[in-house]
């Protein structure tokens, strides 16, 4: 886009001199324009001074101008500093434009166009590529981490491609609060399958009044991806490879089997049983370490990329094909775990009449392969079972099979369990792209922009037959393929009007439509008895058990919008700024009462060192004051979610001495015909302002308040089905955000630190039911644990719910002493159990005594960085962090007697003044309930800052001139080096909370069950298990010829 | 003009329909529709949100027959001595709930049905729907006494309905069961086609009916009709009709009654059968069917199958009492209990709570030779799937409340009849393990004295082990009757403890008191 604007830029210039006259008694003067780097520049202004004569550069940077002595030559270009070159007796003139490190002439992407960074009034942030290859990130997202401030980016999961959580100014919603993402305008949900060696840049919108113009869809903030485009008279390749490895960082200090013994020993008497292991046996013990068995050593992560771009005046083209390979640390050694992505991006644009008609078109096709293994609650997920495991079990047994517990009969070996359940493959075909056609006459662009996201995804698995323990088994072997086509299309058409008038009003006026639908297939299969039993076989048609088969599948349009949209940007002078943007949209998601709805929005600017009074003060560049109002919307929820639909699927009762199937049809939920979009409205308030040449700051105060959430809230179970979606509830995130950067140039040494900081506060505001709660689910650590997280009027959304603990008891006069009227307050304690505070004294510890412990919400994300660069050399440190917020602890299950500890539970009371922290162990069946209840003993600081990457490269082409490269940058880097932090678990960053599964299976599909729908986005930081982001080394090459 | 083209057309263009769905405006037209809808509330009698919130497992739980047992982390734990737990009885209120929603809906559409001249089939499906219904109520009401009574499906402000008065849910309950006996054919055991096993009858409906009247007249003292709605007199007539008309009758051995319990098992839907919950494992490993039990896998012994007994959980250890108190000769305590310990059995799990040494063996989960659980031999799931239905009214059941029926209308002779019938059964005359003579010096007992009423309670509970009655059979002989049998004050993990405040009613769920406008109150100890 940034390229667009400055060849148009070009074109209008050179325009203009085709209709001046030319002086005399001139002499010729020629030269060549180089960019910093000393790459030639073309299409570069050159003009004498006071006057219009000028040309511009030619395609390898040369341009040829008849000045006199007396003149001065002004070279310029868009994002250069202008250079000023008295001619003199010269007739060469070489001229090195210099960065204009400002940014104030910057362009910014903004929805349906471009825009002078000076004149926007909206708060956006940009990330540029150089930013995006330095961390080397599979997803782009990972990328944008510490460098967005506002944004928070936090993983999911660290296994190779599992989505990121993404928040733009807090959580807005407890539906679907990711960000909206358009890629060149195309607008798509999963943007793994993009190369960061292949895009231009990320914008972000963050306040409403520039997301606005995205309507129905920005209220979470919408997130602008430019891929590369290539430039007129410039052709180049670029190859970029780099290799690296990786490992877990850190490891649990789990029990070796000698303590683990002596802790289970010491359970069994405090439970009144005998001790399990004699001195002798424990003695002899060999130990097990199940984290060393999972965890892989040196797990490769491979990426190659190869480039071509350049054009001519009338077409310009970029294309690029990529190759990446990670290994995930987990499971990479049955490569199990890995994600392998291949890409081919074509872009291009052309002239087709004159300079009036133009088209283009961006394309990218992706083919993503990956395996995974479970990532998620307590009974799908791969790692727990190998921090629980018993470390006195040995892997294998002397047959080479799986190992049996010594412990428990019920204890299955964790290494079967993770072998036999996550051999899978997941094939994603994906071609996302766009096709577009654009005139401009007098003033106006007409623009028609046709964009798809089609992918087609593959899914298989292979279940073997196995038996671990006799409840931990599969007693048929069996194979699952899903199939699924989707196709989301969108078509944009604006009109564009742009003027000036008397060099002092600029106006720009848009209008627009846009239309989009979603139309998807799937078929999913499951057959059993397959005749071979391994991977590549198992396909539905080696499954011979015809009575087993279990088949969805279902076709058709799911999901179609349509919007009218406008936009008004006016400035006097570029002094006085303002913009009006107005969208009208209508949903299908929405029924008739309230399918469409109308979204304003209005900013302004002033520009405070356009005036007078400020131009006196030298050390102030530029100062800008902005502010912002407007609404934005949210529609994103089940398709049909309004209408009273009826299923008849698992409603089936089985009559008869044949049991023979009689089908049943009953309603899927409470229909709500009212249910209307949910609305963000949202105030900024902010500043930019450079001082003294060379330190940028913006500040950004906001409130945002999300009204009418579309949720499912629970309604008294009388009304027997499942709760309708209601717009049931407001949030509040309010914060400031601060970026700052500060650039120098001394000797041959440049420097660049920048830093950003946000802080958030987030409140739930409104539940509109009769609780006033969205309950969080229960079971999620463990079986019997209460729920533990919840949305609540008053408080942040998914906050921790659980009791307070005042210690330990240490004996039984202070168990008696905790009494009310005469009777204990914890009637079943001993000394060396926990005790909890009873809140509202009413001489019982129950849920009236639970209260916020904790939560997951950060009060403050920020990061900081750091580039140097010397004579070829650079070097980059990359680092952010997240604090004030809360992790809970959940790794071990207490309903499970024989778990391991970690060494924390040397920590525990074993005698009065032991302890007063951890309670003594047991096998689990105190009666206190000392881990049964959710309370703090689970909560702990998660606060973290994290060296995400250091960068070395070098420039050989600084000591080898005479290479044929304009770069050959080789280069080291390391990614998660370090983390400081004070939480326990493998790995702070927990973006994630589980939903409780049952063992029993899916509790949610009748009769609406529990809540469905409240977990999905409920809460975050609850660690069951989390698979760890990996610490890599790497070291790439990076061309440019 | 593409735009305006566009424009034009979006109103359409934004007009999405399901594929996959139907709804509700254009269903419920057509008998084959009232059918399918009809299904839907047969279907809720299988949902069982998980496997400890089952009406059965939760009644034996609470009785002096079980303990919780199972893991140490699990659900019904602190069940026996009435331990508050925040909202551990909110899966079963919801089930039940949904079930009678399904009900009230279909019921609410059955006028908009096009019948053409089939009004036998409207009576019909009206008569299943409403003894569902009546079945449902009267579950709920049983465990949570004052509960709202919902007649028509809600609308959005309608959720807020106050707790009603138990005579008015037992009118409710009884209306129901008389417009279904009254509509329902008179067909015998032998005439009914086996496609229909499963399907509500007429004497279904009449059994059922007895055990209502039986417990709100017990329970609920001073009241000696049902709500105004049926005597005691028509009760016990319909309850003969049953026995005379049905075509109903005992199995001759009573172990063959249980798969577990006698190789040569008499099957499902068999002549004693005059109700029952159909289970099947034809869900094949879906968990989301909820077409097979799925509480009967609490029962199975907990960590490893020792055939012909499943694997399971280990829950609702039976207690020792309920083991002492049947006479070594009664053949129901080894058809009906696992001994550990006289049967050879290891147990393998190391967490087994209240481990009393005894399990279920009538619904335990079925083993074969081979180790594996039946349905894992079906090509099912050990847990989802089992398939053993519940026999919500066995034609035993009828004899006893008909003996306790006639006893009351002081027609002894006829008490003493239907009672000697299961009484002689249970010891093997019927079966000719025993003769009759040595049955009758040896084991037979008179209804002639005052402990009459006791002695067919006490038969019940031989006779009923393990199928969730005895708990009801219990609080309706009043709170002391229920103490003295339930109470154990061991203090160790074998306590129990029946809290006489509560009146032997559960908690209502926390959380559906908190939404409820003020309208629900939480019973009386909770």
């Amino acid at each position: 886009m940034r390229e667009v604007y400055k060849k148009l830029h070009a074109s209008v210039i050179l325009l203009l001199l085709l209709c001046t006259s030319v002086y005399a008694q001139q002499k010729s003067v020629t030269g060549t324009v180089k960019d910093p780097s000393g790459v030639p520049m073309p299409g570069v202004n050159v003009v004498i001074k006071g006057t219009t004569v000028g040309t511009v550069t030619d395609v390898n940077g040369n341009f040829t101008i008849n000045a006199g002595e007396n003149d001065v030559l002004v070279v310029s270009f868009i994002g250069y500093k202008p250079t000023e070159v008295p001619v003199g007796t010269q007739t060469t003139i070489d001229v090195a434009l210099s960065d204009d490190l400002t940014t104030l002439s910057e362009v910014v992407v903004v929805g349906y166009g471009v825009q002078d960074k000076k004149v926007v009034t909206g708060a956006t942030v940009a990330v540029k590529t150089e930013d995006l290859m330095k961390t080397n990130s599979l997803r782009l997202e990972q990328a944008l981490q510490g460098q967005t401030p506002g944004v928070q980016i936090s993983s999911s999961s660290g296994q190779p491609g599992e989505p990121l959580k993404v928040r733009i100014r807090g959580t807005g919603t407890l539906g679907d609060a990711e960000p909206l993402y358009l890629v060149d305008g195309v607008p798509t949900t999963d943007i793994s399958y993009l190369n960061s060696a292949n895009i231009e840049r990320i914008d972000v919108l963050k306040d409403a009044a520039s997301s606005a113009i995205y309507g129905a869809r920005g209220a979470n903030g919408v997130v602008l991806i430019t891929t590369k485009k290539g430039k007129a008279g410039s052709s180049m390749i670029t190859f970029d490879a780099y290799y690296g490895v990786q490992n877990a960082y850190r490891k649990l200090p789990m029990l070796n089997s000698q303590e683990y013994a002596t802790i289970m020993n010491e359970a069994s008497i405090n439970s009144g049983q005998a001790p399990i292991f004699s001195q002798d046996q424990i003695a002899n013990l060999k130990t097990t370490d199940w984290q060393d068995e999972i965890f892989s050593k040196n797990a490769p992560m491979k990426s190659y990329s190869l480039g071509f771009s350049g054009g001519s005046e009338n077409s310009t083209f970029s294309s690029a094909m990529s190759y990446l390979s990670q290994d995930g640390i987990i499971g990479a050694d049955q490569n199990m775990s890995y994600f392998d992505r291949l890409t081919f991006t074509m872009n291009s644009q052309h002239k087709v009449f004159k300079d009036i008609v133009r088209f283009g078109q961006n394309l990218t096709y992706s083919n993503v392969t990956r395996s995974g293994v479970s990532v998620g609650g307590i009974y799908s997920n791969a790692l727990r079972p190998f921090i629980n495991a018993s470390p006195i079990m040995p892997v294998y047994d002397e047959d080479g099979k799986f190992a049996t517990s010594p412990m428990d009969a019920l204890e299955a070996n964790p290494m079967g369990v993770f072998q036999y359940n996550n051999i899978n493959k997941t094939v994603t075909d994906k071609i996302v792209g766009n096709v577009y056609g654009e005139a401009q006459y007098k003033g106006f662009t007409f623009r028609s922009d046709f964009g798809a996201d089609l992918s087609f995804n593959n899914y298989r698995q292979f279940g073997p037959q196995y038996v671990l323990t006799q409840q931990t088994r599969n007693d048929y072997s069996f194979a699952i393929q899903n199939n699924s086509r989707v196709l989301r299309w969108n078509w944009d058409n604006t009109v564009r009007y742009n003027k000036t008038i008397n060099d002092e009003h600029n106006i720009e006026v848009l209008v627009g439509t846009t239309a989009q639908e979603l139309s998807n297939t799937f078929v999913n299969a499951r057959k059993e008895g397959l005749t071979f039993e391994d991977f590549e076989h198992a396909n539905l048609n080696n499954a011979t058990s015809d009575s087993t088969i279990q088949v969805t599948g279902n076709s058709g349009k799911s999901y179609s919008l349509f919007s009218y949209f406008g936009r008004v940007n006016y400035n006097y002078k570029e002094k006085y700024l303002l913009s009006f943007t107005m969208r009208r949209d209508g949903s299908s998601n929405f029924g008739a009462n309230n399918r469409y709805a109308v979204f304003p929005s209005v900013s302004a600017g002033w520009v405070l060192t356009e005036e007078p009074f400020l131009q006196s003060i030298p050390q102030l560049n530029f100062l800008k004051l902005r502010a912002s109002w407007g609404q934005n919307g949210n529609d994103r929820i089940m398709p049909y979610a309004y209408m009273a639909t009826l299923s008849s699927q698992y409603r089936d009762y089985f009559f008869g001495s044949g049991e023979d199937k009689a089908v049943g049809t009953s309603p899927v939920r409470l229909p709500n015909p009212d249910l209307k979009w949910e609305t963000s409205e949202q105030i900024d308030i902010g500043f930019d302002a450079t001082i003294f040449n060379n330190v940028i700051v913006s500040v950004d105060f906001y409130n945002k308040k999300t009204k009418d959430w579309l949720v499912i809230a629970p309604i008294p179970d009388l009304a027997g089905a499942q709760a309708p979606w209601i717009n049931g509830g407001d949030i509040e995130n309010r914060g400031v955000e601060i970026q700052a950067s500060y650039n120098r140039k001394i000797g041959d040494v440049s420097f660049t630190v920048s830093g950003n900081v946000a802080f958030n506060k987030n409140e739930v505001t409104r539940i509109a039911n009769d609780e006033g709660i969205i309950h969080g689910d229960a079971n999620v650590l463990f079986n019997g644990l209460d729920e533990m997280n919840r949305a609540q009027v008053g408080y942040p959304v998914g906050y921790f719910y659980g009791l307070k603990t005042a210690g330990i008891f240490q004996n039984e006069e202070e168990i008696a002493a905790y009494s009310k009227d005469g009777k204990r307050i914890q009637e079943y304690a001993v000394p060396g159990d926990v005790k909890f505070v009873d809140r509202n004294g009413d001489g019982i510890i129950d849920d009236k005594d639970k209260t916020q412990i904790g939560n997951p919400n950060p009060d403050v994300t920020y990061g900081l960085n750091l580039n140097v660069g010397y004579k070829g050399f650079d070097f980059s440190v990359y680092t952010y962090g997240m604090g004030g917020q809360q992790n809970v602890f959940g790794y071990r299950p207490y309903d499970t007697w024989y778990a391991n500890y970690t060494t924390d539970i040397f920590g525990r009371w074993h005698g009065e003044g032991t302890s007063n922290r951890l309670p003594r162990v047991t096998r689990g069946d105190e009666r206190n309930e000392n881990y049964k209840q959710f309370s703090d003993l689970y909560v702990q600081d998660a606060s973290f800052l994290r060296i995400k990457s250091i960068n070395l490269g070098y420039d050989f082409t600084k000591l080898l001139p005479s290479l044929p490269f304009k770069q050959f940058r080789v280069y080291v880097s390391a990614n998660n080096l370090f983390t400081f932090t004070k939480y326990k678990g493998l790995d702070p960053e927990v973006g994630f909370a589980p939903q409780a599964t049952s063992a029993l299976g899916n509790q949610n599909t009748q009769g609406g069950l529990y809540n469905a729908f409240a977990g999905y986005n409920l809460s975050s930081g609850v660690d069951v298990g989390f698979y760890p982001q990996p610490r890599t080394f790497m070291a790439g090459v990076s061309i440019k010829l | 003009m593409l735009v305006i083209g566009l424009t034009a057309c979006s109103d359409s263009f934004l007009e999405q329909l399901p594929t996959d769905s139907k709804v509700e405006e254009n269903f419920y037209k057509t008998p084959k529709d009232a059918y399918e809808g009809l299904v839907s509330v047969y279907d809720a009698l299988q949902v069982d949100y998980d496997g400890f919130t089952n009406y059965i497992i939760i009644s034996e739980i609470v009785s002096d027959n079980c303990y919780a047992g199972g893991g140490t982390g699990d659900a019904a734990n602190g069940l026996d001595i009435f331990q508050p737990k925040f909202d551990q009885f909110a899966p079963i209120w919801r089930k039940y709930y949904m079930a009678i929603y399904r009900a009230n809906l279909l019921l609410s559409k059955l006028d908009g049905v096009a019948w053409g001249e089939d009004t036998e089939l409207r009576a019909r499906y009206e008569a299943e729907a409403r003894f569902l219904r009546a079945y449902f109520y009267f579950d709920l009401t049983r465990m949570f006494g004052n509960i709202p009574l919902v007649k028509e499906p809600l609308s959005a402000d309608g959720y807020y309905v106050e707790q009603a008065a138990p005579a008015d849910i037992y009118k409710f309950i009884a209306e129901d069961l008389k417009f279904a006996i009254e509509n329902l054919a008179a067909t015998p055991y032998g005439s009914i086609p086996s496609s229909e096993y499963g399907r509500v009858t007429k004497w279904a409906a009449e059994g059922l009916l007895a055990r209502v009247y039986l417990f709100y007249t017990g329970y609920y003292t001073g009241t000696n009709d049902l709500a105004g709605v049926f005597t005691r007199a028509q009760v016990t007539a319909y309850v003969d009709d049953i026995i005379q008309n049905s075509g109903h009758s005992l199995v001759e051995d009573f172990s063959r009654l249980w798969r577990a319990a006698n190789t040569s098992f008499v099957g499902e839907n068999n002549k004693e059968t005059v109700w029952a919950i159909k289970y099947t494992y034809k869900g094949f490993n879906d968990a989301n069917k909820f077409d097979g039990s799925r509480w009967q896998v609490m029962v199975g012994l907990r960590a490893k199958a020792s055939p012909p007994y499943g694997l399971g959980w280990g829950v609702g250890t039976v207690s020792q009492k309920l083991w002492d108190s049947y006479s070594t000769a009664d053949k129901r305590r080894n058809s009906s209990i696992v001994s550990i310990a006289a049967e050879g059995i290891t147990l393998e799990a190391k967490d087994q709570r209240q481990n009393t040494g005894f399990f279920w063996k009538k619904f335990i989960p079925y083993a074969n030779a081979n180790g594996n659980n039946a349905t894992t031999d079906l090509g099912a799931n050990y847990q989802n799937d089992n398939f053993e239905d519940y026999p919500v009214v066995r034609y035993s059941d009828v004899l006893l409340m008909a003996a306790e029926l006639h006893l009351a209308g002081g027609d002894i002779a006829a008490a003493q009849s239907y009672y000697d019938q299961v009484r002689k059964r249970g010891f093997g005359v019927l079966d000719n393990t025993i003769t009759d003579a040595v049955y009758t010096s040896n084991y037979a007992r008179s209804l002639s004295g005052a402990d009459a009423k006791s002695l067919i309670m006490e038969e019940r509970r031989y006779e009923l082990a393990l199928e969730g009655h005895r708990y009801w059979d219990l609080i309706r002989q009043g709170e002391a009757v229920a103490a003295q049998a339930i109470n154990n004050a061991s203090n160790d993990e074998f306590t129990a403890q029946y809290r006489p405040e509560t009146k032997g009613l559960l908690a209502i769920p926390e959380t559906q008191i908190n939404l409820s406008r003020g309208t629900l109150k939480q019973n009386n100890g909770w």
